[in-house]
């Protein structure tokens, strides 16, 4: 993930910050 | 694995299973087989295959299923490769990261990064249904599949960034009490006690004290 993304979602509302991380990439994969 | 025996209908004739003969006994025939099926090379090594593809990767090394599929010390019925000591290698740690979840594993997962209290299993269950993995509704014998070929295509990854968003903006009610047939019966046919213009029943007279 890169900085500015990983910023955007710190600065993202908490429900859209929580869909970000669930819905990315890295979190489809263990 | 479930077997059904009817003695009527059993054919008693000799017959020869994976090689070996097996001896006219009926319903000890079924044992017989399955002894032989657990006993056989073949068995360990799809078993180790299976551990190492769920644990490791979805074509996990060659040697690695081979050792986990050779029998302890020249124990024939002990094998390393029990779930523990699959985890005990290395290439599992390694393999962090790459294996692609299945439904199972994501909506699971995503329910506990949430954190929240499950109280109500049914609308992730039915999130697993809807990206296609149905919990105990696999159609065909050999079980679902574990592998990114399998689930990975633009529109699982839709759905599951569809069920993303409802989750975290609390649109499924995994934290409310499942409604019980009880309380549907109840919505439609209860009659509030103190709801004014409304008279209740007058009680059954069979079941009335004199």
């Amino acid at each position: 993930m890169t900085g500015p993304t990983r910023e955007a979602i710190a600065e993202a509302p908490q429900a859209l910050r929580a869909a970000l991380i669930l819905g990315s990439p890295d979190f489809m994969r263990r | 694995m479930r077997r059904c025996s009817k003695g009527a209908r059993h054919d008693f004739s000799p017959k020869v299973f994976l090689g070996h003969q097996l001896r006219s006994s009926g319903k000890a025939e079924g044992e017989e087989a399955l002894d032989i099926l657990a006993k056989s090379p073949a068995t360990a090594r799809h078993i180790s295959f299976k551990l190492a593809q769920y644990f490791v990767a979805d074509e996990p090394p060659p040697p690695l299923v081979e050792r986990l599929g050779r029998p302890v010390s020249g124990d024939r019925r002990r094998y390393p490769g029990g779930a523990q000591g699959a985890v005990h290698q290395q290439r599992v740690l390694e393999s962090y990261g790459h294996k692609y979840k299945t439904p199972y594993h994501f909506v699971v997962s995503a329910a506990r990064a949430a954190g929240v209290p499950v109280n109500n299993t049914r609308p992730l269950l039915a999130a697993i249904s809807q990206l296609g993995m149905p919990l105990f509704g696999c159609l065909t014998p050999d079980g679902y599949k574990n592998t990114e070929a399998a689930w990975l295509s633009p529109d699982a990854t839709t759905r599951r960034i569809s069920f993303a968003t409802a989750f975290a903006r609390g649109g499924l009610p995994v934290g409310s009490l499942p409604r019980t047939r009880h309380a549907v019966l109840s919505d439609s046919t209860a009659t509030p006690p103190d709801e004014p213009g409304r008279r209740r029943a007058p009680p059954n007279k069979s079941s009335a004290r004199p």
